[in-house]
Parts: C-alpha cells; sequence; structure tokens
C-alpha cells in the first residue's frame, strides 16, 4: 500500500487512521483488529500489538472482555467470548504482560525462524511464554485474545521474496493477464480439463484442444499470483479449526465464483447439471471430517493446476449433495453448513459442435482474505480501478483440426 | 577639600559624594526577604543535593494539563507545574551528567553536559534548556532501565531466561562478566537538531541497522520513533538515543493513553523516552532478529513498535512519573 493510499485510508477507515491529521493518537486501549486496521506503518500496525497486549492486562487485573462484541453467537468452539484471567492489581499486571513479552523475545531470539517473525509465530511464541508463567495466565483466554485481534491467525503474510517493493501491497489487488505481476491473473481463455470419469472417458481425450461436442469441464482461470501467502498454506481439517488446539489455519486470498452464462452456442444452461457440475473441493483432512471448508485459491495456484490434480481439494463431483449458494461465513458455524458452503466453480459441458464456436464464460472473481478459523473475510486490498470484485468474460474456441466426439 | 574652590561647588561634591554612598548601600543592603530568598535558594539547593532531587514536568505537559493539543511553542513554563524529580545512579554530582549506564551530552557538536549540582533542588526550566532535556532524559531513561532491570531478574530468577540470552543486563545484575556485547553504558544526545555538515536526517539512512551502531531518536511527528543507521555519528560499541528538541513547529507525539488517562503528545513526554527506551530493550535480547527486519518484515517491526508502545504503561503503573 503505497503512501498515497495510506494517507486516504483516513477516508476509507477513519476509526483505525492514524496520521497527521489532528485528534490521532496511539492508544494502546484500542479495539483495532489485523487485518481490518491494517497500515503500512509499523507503528500504527503496532497499536494491534500493543492493545492485544492491553488487554491481557486488563482481563488479568480483574476486568472482563467482550473479545467479540458485535459478534453473535461467539465464534469460538464454546461460544464464549467473555475473558477473564485474573484479579492482580494493574501494576503487577503490566509486571507479568512485561515479562511475557521480555520471555517471548528471548525465545525469538533463539528460535529466528520465518515463521516466527510473523504476527502468529510471535503469537505462539507468547502462548508459550504464557504456559511458563501459568500463575497468572490462561492460554485458552491469551488465545482468544491474540485470535481475536487478528493476530495469531496469520501465518506467512506479507512473507514474500518482494517485501522491499514499495508500495507493497498495491499489486497484490491487481486483475489483470500480466503473468509477471503479483496479483489475480485473469486470461482472457477459459479454462478447461477433459472430463473423463474414473480415468478415462469416451467422450474426452489428453491432448490440448478442445475438440467438438468433446466433454470437458470448463472453469475459469484465474491464478493467484500474489505474495500473499495466506494463512497457511497447509490447512488442518475444519473439525480442529474449531478449537483453540488448532496450529493451523486456512485463511487466504479467496475466490468465489458468481457465475453467469451469457451466450453459447449450445445454450449452456442445459449443461448445468447438478451431477456434473465440479465443486470447489476445500480440503481432506482426517477420517470423518473431510470435504469441509470454503473455496478458496492460495497464492501461487491456479484453478487449472487444481483441476488437473484428482488429489487436490478442488476437483470432486459428487451426487446427492445439497447445494446452497454460498454463505456468509458467520452462518458457517457447524460442519454440516461448512459442507454447504462448497461453490461451484466449474461445470462439465459438451463442447460445440462446429469448430471455431466459442464457448464465453462470464464470471467475477471477488479477492479476500479470509480466516478459516473465526470464518471471518477481510477486505484488506482494493484495486484501485476495480474495487476487490473483477468481472471477466473468458473465452474457449473449439479446435477444428483434431478429432470429433460428435458422432 | 580644595581652598580655592567656590563654596557652591564644595557643596555641590560632598551631595554627591553622599548620595553616592547612600546609592551604595541601598544597592548591598541585605533587606531581610532578601535574606529568606536566598536562605531559601541555599536551602532548597543543599536539600537538592541531600535527596539528588531537581524539578521538572511530570511524565510530560500535555499529559499534566490533560491536553492533547497543547504545542510546545506554548508558555509551558508557565503553564505547566513541576514536580520533584529523585534522581538515582549519578556518578558525580559536580561533574558532567552521568551514571552507570547512561551517558549524557548536549549534542554530537558539545560532548558536554550540566553537572547535577549546578540545578541540584532547583526549578529545571524548559524553555530553550538542553539542561531540561539532559535531566529528563537521564531521569526517565534511568526509569525504564531499572524497570527492565527488575523484570529481567524476576525472569532470571525463575529459570525462564538463561543469562546469555540477554546481554542487556549481564553486568547491571551480576557483575559478572559476559561474553556478549553490552549496550551500556548508554549515550544520550539531547539534542539531534544539531547534524554533522552533510547528514540532512537520520531517518534518510534507514535500512540495515548495526547492533550496537544504532540510534534511537525521538523528535517530531512523521519520522519521529525510528532508529537509523548513522554509524558516522554514533560511538563505537554503544547505543545512542537521540532526543530531539526544536526541529519542528508542530511536535505532535500522541500515543499511549491509559484507560483512565488522556491521550497527550509532546517531545518532551515521558512516554516517548520509555517507548525509545525498549526499543534498546529490543536490540539487547533479539539483536539479530532487530537487526535483520527493520523495513524488511512489517509484521515484525509491528511488534516491535506495539510491544515498545505497551512497555511506556508498565513503568507509568508501577513507579509513576513524578
Amino acid at each position: 500500500m503505497g503512501r498515497y493510499h495510506h494517507f486516504n485510508l483516513y477516508g476509507l477507515i477513519p476509526d483505525a487512521f492514524v496520521g497527521t491529521l489532528g485528534g490521532t493518537t496511539r492508544d494502546i486501549d484500542n479495539t483495532l483488529t489485523f487485518p481490518n486496521a491494517y497500515l503500512d506503518s509499523p507503528h500504527d500496525l503496532g497499536r494491534i500489538v500493543s492493545g492485544a497486549l492491553y488487554d491481557l492486562v486488563w482481563v488479568s487485573s480483574g476486568n472482563t472482555l467482550d473479545v467479540f462484541p458485535s459478534e453473535s453467537p461467539c465464534p469460538f468452539a464454546d461460544l464464549n467470548c467473555s475473558v477473564q484471567m485474573g484479579s492482580q492489581t494493574k501494576a503487577q499486571a503490566y509486571d507479568n504482560v512485561l515479562e511475557l513479552v521480555l520471555l517471548s523475545f528471548a525465545k525469538l531470539e533463539a528460535t529466528p525462524s520465518a515463521e516466527n517473525v510473523t504476527f502468529s509465530g510471535f503469537s505462539k511464541l507468547m502462548l508459550d511464554s504464557c504456559d511458563a508463567l501459568a500463575t497468572w495466565c490462561t492460554r485458552s483466554s491469551f488465545t482468544k485474545i491474540l485470535e481475536a485481534r487478528g493476530l495469531k491467525t496469520i501465518h506467512n503474510w506479507y512473507i514474500g521474496t518482494d517485501t522491499a517493493a514499495a508500495p507493497q501491497n498495491e499489486h497484490l489487488a491487481k486483475f489483470g493477464d500480466d503473468p509477471v505481476a503479483r496479483g489475480i491473473i485473469l486470461p482472457d481463455t477459459l479454462g478447461w480439463i477433459p472430463f473423463r470419469p474414473g480415468g478415462s472417458s469416451s467422450f474426452a481425450n489428453d491432448d490440448q484442444y478442445v475438440d467438438p461436442c468433446e466433454a470437458i469441464i470448463v472453469f475459469p482461470n484465474v491464478t493467484n499470483s500474489s505474495n500473499l501467502l495466506g494463512f497457511d498454506s497447509a490447512p488442518t481439517n475444519i473439525a480442529d479449526s474449531w478449537s483453540t488446539t488448532a496450529e493451523k489455519f486456512r485463511g487466504t486470498p479467496i475466490y468465489e465464483i458468481v457465475y453467469q452464462i451469457v451466450s453459447t452456442p449450445l445454450g449452456f444452461s442445459s449443461f448445468k447439471h447438478p451431477t456434473y457440475q465440479a465443486y470447489v473441493e476445500p480440503w481432506t483432512g482426517v477420517a470423518g471430517a473431510d470435504v469441509k471448508g470454503i473455496p478458496y485459491l492460495a497464492a501461487g495456484e491456479s484453478i487449472k493446476e487444481l483441476a488437473e490434480d484428482e488429489e487436490s481439494r478442488i476437483f470432486g463431483i459428487y451426487n446427492n449433495i445439497e447445494f446452497d449458494s454460498p454463505q456468509s461465513s458467520k452462518s458457517a458455524n457447524s460442519a454440516s453448513n461448512l459442507y454447504k458452503l462448497r461453490t461451484p466453480i466449474g461445470w462439465l459441458f459438451k463442447a460445440p459442435s462446429s469448430g471455431g464456436d466459442q464457448m464465453v464464460l462470464e464470471f467475477s472473481v471477488k479477492y479476500k482474505s479470509f480466516d478459516a478459523h473465526l470464518l471471518k473475510e477481510f477486505s484488506i486490498f482494493n484495486d484501485t480501478d476495480n474495487g476487490d470484485i473483477q468481472t471477466i468474460s473468458q473465452t474457449l474456441e473449439v479446435d477444428n483440426t483434431s478429432n470429433s466426439f460428435c458422432n | 577639600m580644595d581652598r580655592h574652590a567656590p563654596f557652591w561647588l564644595i557643596c555641590g561634591k560632598r551631595l554627591l559624594a553622599v548620595s553616592a554612598v547612600l546609592s551604595f548601600l541601598s544597592f548591598t543592603s541585605c533587606r531581610p526577604s532578601d535574606i529568606a530568598s536566598r536562605f531559601k535558594s541555599g536551602a532548597n539547593k543543599q536539600e537538592g543535593l541531600n535527596s539528588s532531587s531537581l524539578f521538572l514536568f511530570e511524565r510530560s505537559p500535555s499529559a499534566a494539563l490533560s491536553n492533547q493539543k497543547i504545542l510546545s511553542t506554548e508558555n509551558l513554563d508557565r503553564l505547566v507545574p513541576k514536580s520533584k524529580h529523585v534522581f538515582s545512579g549519578i556518578l558525580d554530582s559536580r561533574s558532567a551528567l552521568m551514571g552507570s549506564k547512561l551517558i549524557l551530552q548536549y549534542s554530537h557538536f558539545n560532548l558536554s553536559a550540566p553537572t547535577f549540582y549546578s540545578w541540584a533542588g532547583q526549578d529545571v526550566y524548559w524553555k530553550d534548556n538542553p539542561d531540561y532535556r539532559a535531566f529528563f532524559a537521564y531521569y526517565y531513561s534511568t526509569k525504564s532501565i531499572d524497570y527492565i532491570d527488575g523484570l529481567l531478574g524476576s525472569l532470571k530468577t525463575a529459570g525462564l531466561i538463561l543469562s546469555n540470552q540477554v546481554a542487556w543486563g549481564e553486568n547491571m545484575m551480576s557483575g559478572a562478566t559476559f561474553v556478549a556485547p553490552n549496550v551500556f553504558p548508554l549515550l544520550l544526545s539531547v539534542d539531534n537538531s544539531k547534524l554533522p555538515s552533510g547528514v540532512n536526517s537520520f531517518v534518510t539512512d534507514t535500512g540495515y541497522c548495526p547492533i550496537f551502531n544504532s540510534n534511537f531518536r525521538v523528535d517530531g511527528e512523521g519520522s519521529c520513533l525510528s532508529w537509523s543507521n548513522v554509524s558516522a555519528l554514533s560511538p563505537t560499541d554503544r547505543e545512542a538515543a537521540f532526543f530531539g528538541d526544536n526541529a519542528y513547529l508542530f511536535k505532535k507525539i500522541s500515543f499511549y493513553r491509559d484507560s483512565d488517562r488522556p491521550s497527550f503528545n509532546n517531545v518532551d513526554d515521558a512516554d516517548v523516552v520509555a517507548h525509545e527506551m525498549f526499543h534498546v530493550v529490543q536490540d539487547a535480547i533479539v539483536p539479530d532478529v532487530l537487526a535483520s527486519t527493520p523495513g524488511v518484515n512489517l509484521q515484525m517491526d509491528a511488534l516491535f513498535e506495539g510491544t515498545a508502545d505497551f512497555f511506556v504503561g508498565g513503568p507509568e503503573q508501577r513507579h509513576g512519573y513524578g
């Protein structure tokens, strides 16, 4: 986020803004959270850290804190957002929390891994310190504070190879067709893979062309080339993410397809059969906890790559699945609801019968960050021109020189 | 007497002589009020020396007045009450201000510092007075250091931090020889507006920050609270803290509000001093990370800044600022 954007943030998020305007303050008694209160300034961003630590002072000195005052129901597994830790004097509480910070820094110097120099990694160090200072600190309560502040769930956010670039974030929200630029790459051509039930099909082949009448699965051709690595690239199953014991979380730049077929020589609507929809398969977890989650496209991934990999989370064909349109994350408070959240991203088609015919798919991509643990969406970035939603048409042309499956 | 002088002249000279004597007496007479004033001043100084105290603003002018908008351009000496500050650790009250952990200097061009003796028991005026900043910086830096010493000592006593993990406290708490370089004595240069020629701003040279060759500074908004690599300016193997003065017309450093206190701002702000001192702590405890992340890793930078912000509340809560 460049300086220009930074100083215009006042108009966007006045509550979080700190700058040269009158009345601004760096206040440790704040309710700022990450990434909603993100600002491209360590001093400003640091207020979230100081706020979390002050929360800890607050709850350990005889006070109760509702860490999600505007959330109902409370998003934690125990549905309890009220945190209270002890009843020390405030001075003693400060001493304790500062000792925790110092101890965490000592741990950091001992293990300065790439993970530990992140909000999430340092939060884990602080939780370890909390365990070591268990006479006053309760891990589960401190965890809630860190999660509510958005510090614990962020993993490798912003740890990329081009972090020295400035402005650093604008390109993360870019939509375009430049494979070099960081951002969401949306070429003009539609994505597709052959449809081969059971691994083979007489209706499709493996070549690189879409043949007349070939059975193909069509999907938006989207690549996330940002260096926003998300909260974690190796999510665990959703069941764990409901508990405070989860160590890894998934909240990433996700896409959400709002699909509309605008034109087709064959009338695409007749091919939009629930049985043959390709669903986003978020991930496969442990036994009994599979197929749950919310679709996302992690940094560096393309839908095509995932679609071609039958072991990937994205590819799956299901029968008798109750499908609801994408719901708000807040309603996804149970595994069963999460199950319904899968979003259709591709459709089985019989390709047009004539070479040179075109298939056109219009869709929109919503670029968000998502914290799968808290089931909260964050809109960190705004593309300068398009905001965080981009509508695009992609086209697929039937090859006129190769095989035909029309007979 | 001049026998030939006219009578009027002789009388005139006598009158002038009498007048001069009266005038001299009037200037040199010890009136009761003057005697009391001088006695009181002497007593104050003696009491100040006995108790190692003098008078400064408490915490900050804006905190004292509960006024965030107060500016350093106002007549703060008249507006803001001062309170007694008891100093500790001064090595020699008649020498330039120095403690075992802190060395004060006016600037890089003026390596001297005020003596405590010269201001003992006095109300140290603020306006354009580098001595005020020297005492203010010494007092609140020492406060922060002592506080951190106690916290680190508790962690070491509990066995949670090993001696070789924290270079900061080794020689202070145990007197033991330590391998890691120590941040002390810390050099505090209280006027960073006087820069060597060719150096326009400390913040122009941000980037890699040698661990023991870095500077912390405090001055006006925008560029405040940054550390920079100013190796040419910094004494080898010493931390240097800079506390700015009138480089900016509007000095607005506004942060650190406790829940029951107003936020405030001012460059002469104990919270600013404490914040910067915590960066020194970080430099002692996490030198490698601190040296490698500034400007590269926003999250880590924010962690450093946020914890430094939070630290300010500690000495305030525990020890007060008076």
